[in-house]
């Protein structure tokens, strides 16, 4: 019998989550290695399976479990991963585990919840990206709020509970459309299983419902990507979580949401996509006002943290501009030119979320390490800390010409697929994305590389503040080592993605 | 031995990148290469060439023994030779190759480029004093010249881009070499910016290519069949996408190598390590950008875009040319000139002179180099003039004088003091000038406008014009800087510098003569002998087949007259107006005859607008920065819309409020108010409370969950 490795590799943490319930509270040196264990042992897990899937060919589901779970309702447990999920699956495991090691050293309060909540939000992450029933989906994605609404209302900063509470009301505002949503097409498809609801095409007979619950889902993840105009959560959250929070927060969670988009609305509702994709360009007018409204707000934005937040609203619009350019390969069928441009898209979409998590939690971590150090976001207060912080200097910049999509890091392949993607499919759209790009480079390096380390010195402030510290290095180095790599040679990512990518595209255009 | 050298060639990219590494994170180590006296004379001082510079010219010289073996690879095969090649990642049914791609063009622009970047590592040395500077300085020197070997070496457009990138990142971090100085920075910034909009157009055709043909390869993309169907496939209205393609290329290079570069901006030299980033500069980006025009070239010919880039390039020929006209300042002179250069490169790849355009940016980055290391060289010689007048022999009632290296109008007749240096900026003027038979220039300008003269008469004479302002404009700083008489005490104390300088500029003040005569030995016109030299055929067998467009490389005889008329007539002008007699001084300033004599004309304005004063480059950097800030001023503004929607959601919240609790419109509230309303609105809807309606949502949506849960009937 083979080891059910998803299983494991889902209730590990959560079993860390349990062990970590156990020890005294006063023991608080050895909860947090418990976490850190526990994580570091999940993302071994999460290499492996991401290793598996690649090697026994990404394009279909592997590893799938498949067990009763409430047969009475038609529910099952079921577990799959395919190219599109086990890189997700790492990029998760890897992001908790940075967190809770940068944790280990900062975190000072309530240990124990903290870590048992990290852990728990791990499960809920896994578990969105294995399940393959659409109520486990739906759970797991539920259960991931709890973790991440107490986490920034507790450990967070000043304004804590408005953002917290900011961030429940929509996220689960977004969950309850959602569900009505996934239940509306149990009726019409008869299966909870996202595969067999996809092939069954919900909704094909009348089109006001597809409409509808079409609409239903797509604001559901929507929220969650967050697309403009249903972004103004994340600043506020992003801000005032915690460091460690806002790295799990930024870098992960916000992929549920577009990966919630590839894997149920797309596939199931390829022809309203398109509708208001090219035809009633909604979708893709919303993701280029993500690109150019983000970038804007992000000139005028002199808060570190929510500069850095509105920045995340704009890389996050390019996923969906590449979701929309994929969506628009519907209607030419068998050209295998758009095939492969829709290909591009989502092959962009899915990679900028990758490289997103990657660049924005370095960053994040990064801006956390100074804001810390000189207990003040104010960007207008700094000035010339090169000087006296070379190290965190060179990982910045490094990160922020990942940020602006140089060529060499990772941030440049989803801006390139993108926009191949929509160059070929929706032209207008391309041209307008493309400006984007200009206006991230002038915030990214004016903002976060001149206005924090160039110019003068204020001495008198600043000169004590001292440069990274041994952990803070371990845990920024990982993220810039994967930038530099994945950005040279992006295939064991691009190919995984690919593989699943392709049979997506094959599914839903050619039927 | 042949496809051996050849397989080597992605080498010569990664030694400048492993040099920069070693300069990095190597120990801090200085050699000694001999002792001297202080001037006081007492004590015996060390003088130490520092080890990062050792590593750079090391690492240069070996990638330009390289580049020559490539070179003569190359001659012994001509042709194009793809012997590397493997598999990068696969998107959609493609896989991505990245290979080597060598053929002449690019073999003699690897041996133009390592050989520049080696006579600037040497020629620095004796510029750059204190070792942190020169570790910073070096490793952005051969980040710069690693990234435009790679530009040269790659065999697809997608690798290309991505040195193409790593270029600019290297003249950004210039940023470094001057931490504290904020407008220095700011330049450097801005640059990016500029740069950026032309990489976000080059990346748009990129996109375009990838998208319509699958591959990125120059093999794929380049070859008759696609581009013959690129040219008949619309895109854009009337427009193919091989047009659209060509004119995103073409955005992109004017992009890269038309802005001038940062440190020409700045006032005062930083650290005097100017003309040697002028230097690199030339050498690295105007190439690198020149040269995707010319790997595009077979895409090119076949696009609606070949008027528009003869176009583009004849007025930036003519715009560099009238603003080099009117320059002081030695530096923004050439800077200038660099880019009527260009222009003229891009004027003859518009008209299909293949072969005319490269050589002409060869001959180019050749000559401008010797008069960049003999502007340095006079600079150097000038300052230490000033330091010798402000030393302890001047009276203390004598006013210092704080000089302007840079500026052409405190000099004058230096010829005799710094003989070197004149003779090496003298042949770099002639060149420049493309003087008739003495220089190489001459050959290519006159196949460029021999070219549009049968073509596009217009900017036949808008370039012939130009050609004559650039010899008005090199006569006229050798008439400035070395006749006449000294005007000012420098000038006067000025001293021709050490060998460690003048000996790497003369020996390439011969090297640059001599090549541009390799260049034309069998087109030499004794008798009217117009056969095409050895250059053309060698180059063009870098062109794939079905090229019918390609000017031959002839010589027309009206263009050739007028242009040989035009050029005499500029040099003979510049030797009039500033060599024939010493200046006139007025008060402390002197007086620029040029701008006398258009003063005269009743055209002021005209020029104090080319000296910059109200330059068109200037007008359009304060266009960006207003573009800029109406782009905050628009958020601004997006914010004050939202501000309003605010109020509007808190109406609606209130309204809300009263009939079903406050989740909607305290959802409609926050999705309007923007950050700055939002805290203040806040508080004061939660002294309404709010919150208990947040909490009545909560228990609604809870129940409608579990009853949605529970009456779900399967």
């Amino acid at each position: 019998m083979n080891l059910p490795i998803l299983s494991v590799t889902l209730f590990m943490p959560l079993m860390g989550a349990v062990i970590v319930l156990l020890v005294d509270q006063r023991q608080s040196r050895m909860v947090r290695w418990i976490g850190v264990v526990f994580a570091v042992a999940t993302l071994a897990l999460a290499g492996m399976i991401w290793a598996a899937t690649a090697a026994a060919g990404a394009s279909e589901m592997r590893l799938v479990e498949h067990m009763p779970w409430i047969p009475q309702l038609d529910l099952w447990y079921t577990l799959g991963v395919d190219g599109l999920s086990a890189p997700m699956i790492f990029l998760s495991g890897l992001l908790t585990t940075v967190a809770l090691f940068y944790s280990a050293f900062t975190v000072k309060e309530r240990v124990k919840e903290y870590t048992f909540l990290f852990l728990l939000l791990e499960t809920a992450m896994l578990g969105v990206f294995m399940a393959l029933d659409m109520i486990l989906f739906y759970v797991f994605w539920v259960v991931g709020l709890v973790p991440i609404f107490l986490l920034i209302g507790v450990w967070g900063g000043k304004r804590r509970e408005r953002a917290a509470i900011k961030f429940f009301v929509y996220t689960l505002a977004g969950s309850v459309v959602g569900l009505l949503g996934l239940l509306a097409v149990y009726h019409s498809t008869g299966t909870f299983n996202v595969l067999d609801a996809a092939a069954a095409r919900p909704f094909s007979a009348s089109p006001t419902w597809a409409t509808v619950v079409f609409w239903a889902l797509f604001v559901a993840f929507a929220i969650r990507i967050p697309v403009f105009p249903f972004h103004t959560w994340l600043p506020d959250a992003l801000t005032e979580a915690p460091t460690a929070g806002s790295v799990v927060l930024a870098g992960a969670l916000l992929n549920l949401g577009g990966y919630g988009i590839m894997r149920i609305v797309l596939p199931f509702f390829p022809e309203r996509f398109y509708t208001y994709a090219v035809e009633v360009p909604i979708i893709t007018i919303m993701a280029l006002m993500s690109i150019v409204y983000g970038a804007l707000v992000c000139m005028a934005q002199w808060d570190l943290k929510r500069l850095l937040a509105y920045s995340s609203v704009a890389h996050m619009g390019y996923v969906t501009l590449g979701l929309a350019a994929a969506s628009a390969a519907w209607l030419q069928g068998g050209d295998s030119s758009a095939l492969n441009a829709a290909a591009s898209g989502l092959n962009g979409a899915a990679l900028q979320q990758f490289s997103h998590g990657i660049v924005m939690s370095a960053m994040f971590l990064l801006v956390g390490m100074i804001s810390e150090r000189a207990r003040t976001r104010d960007l207008k207060a700094f000035g010339g800390l090169a000087s006296v912080m070379p190290a965190t200097y060179g990982l910045t910049l490094v990160t922020a010409f990942a940020l602006l999509g140089l060529p060499g890091l990772i941030g440049f392949w989803s801006e390139l697929f993108v926009f191949r993607g929509a160059v070929r499919l929706l032209p207008a759209a391309a041209v307008i994305g493309v400006i984007g790009m200009v206006f991230t480079a002038g915030y990214t390096l004016w903002k976060l590389v001149h206005c924090l380390f160039l110019g003068s010195l204020d001495r008198d402030r600043w000169a004590g503040l001292g440069d990274l510290l041994w952990w803070e290095k371990v845990s920024v180095w990982p993220l810039v080592i994967l930038m530099i790599v994945l950005g040279i040679y992006p295939a064991p990512l691009v190919n995984t993605f690919n593989a699943a990518v392709n049979v997506m595209v094959q599914a839903f255009v050619l039927r | 031995m042949v496809p051996f050298i050849f397989r080597l060639a992605w080498l010569i990219p990664a030694i400048p990148y492993l040099a920069a590494l070693l300069i990095g994170s190597g120990p801090k180590v200085s050699v000694l290469i001999r002792t001297r006296r202080t001037p006081s004379g007492r004590k015996r001082k060390l003088t130490f060439v520092q080890a990062p510079a050792l590593v750079a010219i090391a690492g240069m010289a070996f990638a330009l023994l390289l580049s020559l073996a490539v070179l003569w690879g190359t001659v012994a095969q001509p042709g194009v030779h793809e012997p590397l090649s493997v598999a990068w990642f696969s998107l959609g049914t493609e896989v991505m190759q990245v290979g080597i791609h060598v053929d002449p063009t690019a073999a003699l622009m690897l041996v133009m480029v390592t050989l520049v970047c080696l006579i600037a590592s040497i020629y620095s040395v004796s510029y750059i004093r204190d070792e942190p500077q020169a570790r910073r300085f070096f490793i952005t020197a051969l980040f710069s010249a690693g990234a435009v070997l790679g530009v040269l070496v790659t065999d697809n457009l997608l690798v290309l881009f991505l040195f193409w990138q790593l270029l600019g990142v290297g003249s950004y971090l210039l940023t470094d070499l001057w931490r504290e100085r904020r407008e220095a920075q700011r330049s450097v910034l801005r640059r990016f910016i500029v740069t950026r909009v032309g990489d976000s157009m080059l990346l748009f055709g990129l996109a375009l290519l990838y998208a319509e043909v699958g591959s990125l390869a120059y093999r794929d993309l380049f070859s008759a069949a696609t581009v013959a169907r690129l040219a008949t496939t619309p895109y854009l209205g009337p427009l193919s996408v091989a047009t659209v393609a060509a004119l995103m290329l073409l955005g992109g290079t004017i992009g890269k190598s038309a802005p001038l570069p940062p440190h020409i901006r700045l006032p005062g030299a930083p650290e005097g390590a100017t003309p040697v980033a002028a230097l690199i500069h030339g050498a690295t980006t105007v190439s690198a950008g020149a040269y995707l025009m010319i790997r595009a070239f077979p895409l090119l010919t076949q696009s609606g875009a070949m008027a528009v880039i003869a176009l583009v390039g004849t007025a930036m020929a003519l715009y560099g040319a009238l603003r080099a006209a009117v320059q002081s300042n030695i530096e923004r002179l050439l800077a200038f000139s660099t880019m009527s250069q260009l222009g003229f490169v891009l004027a003859a790849l518009g008209i299909g002179a293949y072969a005319a355009g490269l050589f002409q940016l060869i001959m180019h980055a050749f000559f401008k180099a010797l008069l960049s290391m003999a502007a340095g060289s006079i600079m150097q010689g000038l300052e230490r003039g000033h330091r010798h007048t402000s030393g302890h022999a001047v009276p203390l009632h004598v006013k210092r004088e704080r000089i302007d290296a840079a500026d052409m109008l405190k000099m004058g007749g230096l010829a005799f003091r710094m003989p070197l240096t004149a003779i090496s900026f003298l042949a770099g003027s002639l060149a420049l000038s493309s003087l008739p038979l003495a220089s190489a220039g001459f050959w290519s300008l006159g196949e460029i406008s021999g070219g549009l003269w049968s073509t596009l008469l217009p900017p036949a004479w808008a370039l012939a014009l130009a050609a004559g302002l650039t010899a008005f404009s090199a006569m006229r700083p050798v008439a400035l800087i070395f006749l006449t008489a000294p005007r000012s005490r420098a000038a006067t104390y000025a001293r021709e510098n050490k060998l460690a300088m003048t000996l790497p500029m003369g020996v390439w003040a011969l090297l640059a003569t001599g090549l541009g005569w390799l260049g034309i030995p069998r087109g030499f016109p004794l008798l009217g002998r117009l056969s095409p030299n050895w250059f053309g055929p060698f180059v063009s067998t870098s062109l794939g087949e079905g090229l019918e467009r390609i000017v031959p490389m002839t010589l027309a005889w009206q263009p050739a007259i007028v242009g040989v008329l035009l050029t005499l007539g500029g040099l003979a002008a510049g030797w009039w107006l500033y060599g024939r007699k010493s200046l006139s001084i007025q008060g402390d300033a002197t007086v620029d005859p040029l701008h006398a004599a258009l003063d005269r004309m009743g055209l002021p304005r005209l020029g104090e607008s080319l000296l910059g004063k109200f330059g068109l480059a200037d007008r359009a950097g304060a266009l960006g920065s207003r573009t800029l800030r109406a782009a905050v001023g628009l958020e601004g503004l997006i914010e004050g819309g939202v501000l309003s929607l605010a109020l509007i959601g808190r109406g609606l919240s209130e309204l809300c409020g009263l009939i079903a609790g406050g989740w909607v419109g305290r959802g409609l509230q926050s999705l309007a108010s923007p950050p700055a309303v939002r805290d203040r609105d806040v508080r004061r809807l939660q002294r309404r409370g709010v919150e208990n309606h947040l909490w009545t949502t909560f228990v609604v949506v809870a129940l409608l969950i579990a009853i949605l849960v529970l009456f779900q009937r399967v």
